[in-house]
């Protein structure tokens, strides 16, 4: 009953539209990649969180500053209640209004991608909700703190920049504002747990303080416990790292076609995507030796992480591909890679980098943008003039020559690089 | 129904109330005093919501000695402080009712109280109305319904007619009225509020309690030459001017 008072009448509520256009604008404002696949729909809320854990900062600095400037504690001093139970109340409906937002965005980010019908990796992103949940709740804290020094407007500025550079400097380190969730990285439920609970305590230390007393040594005492508590949650922080690299799933989702491709689980929306490449493949105009089995990246098993350093593993794995954001350019040139490395076996491309006709790059270019469907790729590189030359000459054959031309030119091509190896 | 023996109180390093002993009992009891003197640190001492430094504060026979001792007489106490909060979106009812919560008025009888509170104070057409949507008479009555709901045995109202105008203050001496048999201690500068409205008088100056009677008795103590339209207020005068306070 009196929370409901609470939560109809705190100014709280008028920040929930605003918070939440912000996190909707974030989420809908970016490439829209991360929609069908969990663990990435799961990181855009996080993303998202961070800019509206600004705003939470910031309305909770401004709210906390206010009841103190109006002294409500005063009316609220007689009571019969134990205090926390008064503050609880105040806090919870405070707390409604700051988290709402973020779960009304992710409400909608989990329907939007539901209805794609992929079903792998929702535990993903329920643990990066839980991420920015945290980012939410802590920015709360953080504003109400802030706003128990300073008065309302000053309060709400300073909290929600000196957060920005909290979650900035302090984000990246512990892993708190995660920017994408590629199903190679694994959340850590120990983590989330540990994270959670530390949360919790500050918070609670946080409402059981508020209030206490008016003597200086009560509020030493206190903001000494808060301290604490926020240390806590500090060390809850860097003890243990909530992302891990994910050892490769026993059962990957397998696309057979001109060439086997096998994926996470978690991207299954980009089957149609890998056929369509694959369609390609079979219409390059001669006839390659294919590598059987092409992986999307880190399923082969070739790497493992020891110690946070990644060790490549001996042996022969299959080679890799990397579609995380759905670019039909990466797929292509990690396909195109593959093909050239099983036609290119003469010598190894560390050999071949040394060619100066760059016929390894030739064939890979030619290749990537045949696979990609032509146009111009979608990313940009730093590679050495010349190799950027090799590649631009390969896309001028296959947009300016007819695909008897192409064969020919790639044959030549071809030749040239075993000449090249044998040292002809 | 409330013994203060010997109380004191502060801030910090200065002392604001000067082992100050009193005795409410039933009936309306206005405390007068300069600015400064100390009544509002007095009504929050009085109210438990500053323990005293030293004495002994006694409430419905209860010693207050401990938070635990506070939480339990509070039941009893209906204290309204000066120019008191609120949250201009809360609803006049939910004002009320959060009062009663924290006054521990039980759930069941909740509603009732704040019904009858409303009704007392003529507020029960804007149970509704949103408390930064109504005048500031009304605003002071949802004050006052605010300190008597669940029907306290201790009133303490620290300047409530602040603000009201002259229509409204006559209205509030009503309600004083209306308060037969609980015990109301009124913290005031209004010396016709006094002399309508009060039995008894507590003037504070100082820290210091230096007069404590009825309001008769304190008329009595008007001296034929001393400021004032009243006979209350050239009592009040005259008892300042003899410790040398000018108000």
């Amino acid at each position: 009953m009196i929370f409901r008072i609470h939560l109809r009448s705190t100014p709280l509520r008028h920040a929930f539209l605003p918070i939440m256009a912000v996190g909707l604008l974030v989420l809908y404002n970016r490439p829209t990649y991360w929609v069908g696949i969990w663990p990435e729909t799961g990181a855009a809320v996080a993303v998202s969180a961070f800019f509206m854990s600004l705003f939470v900062a910031g309305s909770s600095a401004w709210a906390a500053a206010r009841l103190e400037l109006m002294d409500v504690r005063a009316l609220a001093a007689a009571r019969t209640n134990r205090r926390l139970f008064v503050e609880g109340n105040l806090w919870a409906a405070a707390l409604f209004w700051l988290t709402a937002p973020l779960l009304a965005v992710a409400a909608l980010a989990a329907a939007t991608t539901a209805a794609s019908g992929v079903q792998a990796g929702f535990p993903s992103f329920v643990g990066y909700g839980i991420l920015g949940l945290l980012l939410v709740w802590l920015a709360g804290a953080w504003g109400w703190i802030v706003g128990r020094l300073l008065e309302p407007l000053v309060a709400a500025l300073a909290a929600a920049l000196s957060w920005f550079i909290i979650g900035s400097l302090a984000g990246e380190i512990t892993g708190a504002t995660p920017v994408s969730g590629p199903p190679w990285i694994a959340l850590q439920a120990s983590a989330l747990v540990l994270r959670s609970s530390a949360a919790l305590l500050l918070i609670v230390t946080i409402v059981a303080l508020t209030g206490r007393s008016e003597d200086q040594r009560s509020r030493l005492k206190g903001a000494a416990f808060v301290a604490v508590a926020a240390l806590v949650v500090a060390a809850s922080h860097v003890a243990l790292p909530v992302q891990q690299p994910r050892s490769p799933v026993a059962s990957p989702l397998c696309v057979n076609g001109h060439i086997e491709y096998c994926l996470w689980p978690e991207h299954e929306k980009y089957v149609p995507l890998i056929r369509q490449v694959d369609a390609e493949v079979g219409a390059v105009p001669l006839d390659l030796p294919l590598p059987p089995k092409i992986v999307d990246y880190s399923l082969s098993g070739s790497t493992q992480w020891i110690d946070g350093n990644q060790v490549e593993l001996p042996g022969e794995y299959a080679p890799e591909f990397d579609i995380s954001e759905g670019s039909r350019w990466a797929l292509a040139r990690g396909v195109a890679k593959a093909i050239t490395r099983s036609v290119l076996s003469t010598c190894e491309r560390s050999a071949a980098i040394e060619d100066p006709a760059h016929h390894w790059d030739l064939l890979l270019a030619w290749l990537e943008v045949r696979l990609a469907g032509g146009g111009s790729p979608d990313y940009t590189t730093n590679a050495p003039a010349n190799i950027q030359a090799a590649w631009f000459e390969a896309r001028r054959v296959s947009v300016e020559l007819n695909d008897a031309q192409q064969a020919a030119w790639a044959v030549s091509v071809i030749d040239g690089h075993q000449k090249y190896c044998s040292g002809a | 129904m409330l013994v203060a023996d010997r109380i004191s109180q502060g801030y910090g390093r200065e002392t604001v109330l000067k082992s100050l002993s009193l005795h409410l009992r039933p009936g309306v009891t206005a405390l007068l005093g300069p600015n400064g003197a100390g009544k509002t640190t007095l009504l929050r001492t009085l109210a438990t919501v500053q323990p005293p430094r030293t004495g002994k504060l006694t409430i419905a026979g209860k010693a207050v000695d401990s938070e635990l001792a506070a939480r339990a007489v509070r039941r009893q106490i209906g204290y309204l402080p000066q120019s008191f909060p609120y949250e201009s979106g809360m609803r006049v009812c939910d004002f009320i009712t959060y009062g009663a919560w924290l006054r521990g008025v039980p759930a069941g009888g909740r509603a009732v109280a704040v019904a009858d509170a409303l009704s007392y104070v003529d507020l029960s057409s804007e149970a509704r109305t949103k408390m930064g949507k109504i005048s500031g008479g009304m605003r002071q009555r949802a004050g006052i319904a605010w300190a008597v709901v669940g029907r306290p045995g201790l009133v303490l109202l620290d300047e409530p007619t602040v603000g009201l105008d002259p229509q409204q203050r006559l209205a509030f001496r009503d309600l004083l009225k209306g308060l037969a048999g609980a015990t109301v201690l009124l913290s005031t500068h209004l010396t016709d509020d006094v002399d309508a409205a009060c039995q008894r008088v507590l003037v504070l100056n100082e820290g210091e309690l230096i007069f404590s009677g009825g309001t008769d008795e304190l008329k009595a103590l008007a001296a034929p030459a001393a400021v004032g339209h009243s006979s209350i207020e050239k009592a009040y005068m005259t008892l300042l001017s003899s410790t040398g306070e000018t108000p």
